[in-house]
């Protein structure tokens, strides 16, 4: 009897997986579907870095995009500093990849919409990417957020907001939170003027907020960041 | 007739070969640095992005984009604007010092010209050598750092912030920099001045000139220690470095405007104080 009852549970449990699975796949099939109407873009925009120990202006870049999984950001001119690992994943490469698995993990609320929280689990050991979970808005097959695991570059998560270019799945603003070290020099070596301002408590969290400006779709220009 | 010693003075200081000394000091060191840049330059930007490489995505990119003519002479300006007071104490230091050793203070006061305005004519000569060593700074540390590496934006880092300075305020920063340098190099100049005053040969003076400062920049860069962080709100070399300011993002106006005040002060002091003492003055040879 008792057996009998461990494999019914196991049985509901499997179906319930399953389902579960095959909702994921189905949400994520509809991102797809949208991301792909891409073959390549090049978009302007501008670039703030937040980290507490950096103070750098905006910058304005240009975002160069090619299928499958081509991705450059370049900043106009000057010195740029990019989150290590971050400015290089598109969403469509991760959602593409053949050896990975995406379970249904429940909902939430991400700018105010409700989304569904989906892992992706990689099957594949060689692959950068350890885990990452997406909220995507089902209504709008377009993703709000991502948490991405690396094994070589940390954590981060992106956080994009839509407008013009919805229908393409393409963000009007991207906003990736990635994780910061102290930084610290001795003061003998870089012998600092006060200016009067104490120096600010060094956040954990660094961010990098990605305006962007206007795209042109699939008419070739993005291959142009890749010459 | 303070015009007049002025220009007296101008001639006394450019014909003696140390005069010269300065000039070859910073042309040397310009040139040293500039070709170690040119032939080393990377393994430097390697080395000052180490802390922050594990955060940012620091490439070949990066580094051409920071080895340019104006991180050049920003690294020149602060390699060399520590040692240009001793460069300058060599001549302030010599102005009435230098005349009592040789015998010709009494000489030179029995001409009709008050003691203030001696005092005022040798330290404008004073403040001329100055201005003009720090433009040929100027020109061999920015124009040719320019010329050899190109411009572009000047990244500087301090002990718990990375500053970048965009390339198109660059060039204005850098006005403000050699203007906020010329009244804190002026400083140095004064007190050496002063310590001429008291001196019978230039040595002392020289000296004296020199210790007072690497004392006082030990003191403000030793400010962890409570007493010294007291100390350093009033020492003027921990103000003399005010020109970094002009290369932080925003600039911080406030305390640039502060320590150009107590600069000027300093040199009002020096200058006053030399003018008072040497009017008191028992000239014996």
């Amino acid at each position: 009897m008792i057996i009998h009852k461990f494999f019914t549970l196991i049985f509901l449990l499997a179906i319930a997986l399953s389902g579960a699975a095959q909702d994921a796949a189905g949400i994520i099939k509809k991102v797809k579907t949208k991301l792909d109407k891409v073959t390549d873009y090049e978009a302007k925009g501008t670039v703030k870095t937040e980290v507490t120990f950096v103070n750098v202006p905006e910058a304005n870049v240009t975002v160069y995009f090619v299928q499958p999984d081509k991705l450059k950001i370049k900043q106009d001119k000057g010195i740029s500093l990019m989150p290590k690992g971050t400015t290089n994943i598109s969403m469509g490469s991760l959602l593409r990849g053949e050896q990975v698995a995406f379970v249904l993990a429940g909902s939430e609320v991400v700018g105010g919409i409700t989304c569904k929280k989906i892992k992706m689990i990689p099957l594949d050991e060689e692959g950068e990417i350890a885990t990452a979970t997406f909220y995507v808005d089902d209504a709008n097959a377009l993703i709000k957020k991502a948490a991405i695991t690396t094994k070589e570059s940390g954590s981060f998560t992106i956080e994009m907001s839509y407008a013009k270019f919805a229908a393409f799945g393409l963000p009007d603003k991207a906003v990736i939170e990635f994780n910061v070290k102290k930084y610290k020099l001795p003061k003998g070596v870089t012998i600092d003027y006060d200016n009067g301002k104490a120096p600010a408590a060094q956040a954990a969290k660094g961010k990098l907020i990605i305006n962007y400006n206007n795209y042109t779709i699939n008419q070739g220009k993005g291959k142009a960041g890749f010459k | 007739m303070i015009w007049k010693v002025f220009t007296i003075e101008l001639y006394k200081i450019f014909r003696k070969p140390r005069t010269y000394i300065s000039f070859a000091v910073v042309l040397v060191i310009s040139i040293l640095i500039q070709i170690a840049f040119k032939s080393n330059g990377k393994e430097y930007a390697q080395l000052v992005t180490a802390q922050i490489s594990e955060i940012f995505d620091i490439n070949d990119d990066v580094f051409a984009a920071m080895l340019n003519g104006y991180l050049i002479c920003y690294i020149l300006l602060q390699s060399l604007l520590i040692n240009i007071p001793l460069l300058i104490a060599l001549v302030g230091a010599d102005m009435f010092a230098g005349e009592a050793n040789m015998g010709t203070l009494r000489l030179l006061q029995s001409k009709p010209v008050s003691r203030v305005q001696m005092v005022l004519g040798k330290f404008a000569a004073t403040f001329f050598y100055t201005m003009v060593l720090l433009i040929f700074l100027a020109i061999t540390a920015l124009l040719v750092s320019v010329i050899i590496f190109g411009t572009g934006d000047v990244f500087s880092a301090k002990s718990s912030t990375l500053e970048i300075v965009r390339e198109e305020f660059v060039l204005r920063r850098y006005i403000y920099a050699f203007c906020f340098a010329a009244l804190a190099m002026t400083t140095v100049a004064a007190l050496a001045f002063f310590l001429s005053v008291f001196g019978e040969n230039s040595i002392g003076p020289m000296v004296a000139c020199m210790g007072i400062v690497i004392v006082c920049t030990i003191i403000g860069t030793l400010d962890d220690i409570p007493l010294f962080a007291f100390l350093k709100q009033g020492l003027f070399t921990s103000h003399m470095i005010g020109w970094k300011g002009f290369f932080d993002e925003v600039v911080p106006w406030t305390a640039i405007t502060k320590s150009a005040i107590i600069l000027f002060a300093h040199i009002f002091l020096f200058v006053g104080g030399a003018a008072v003492v040497y009017n008191k003055k028992d000239i014996l040879s």
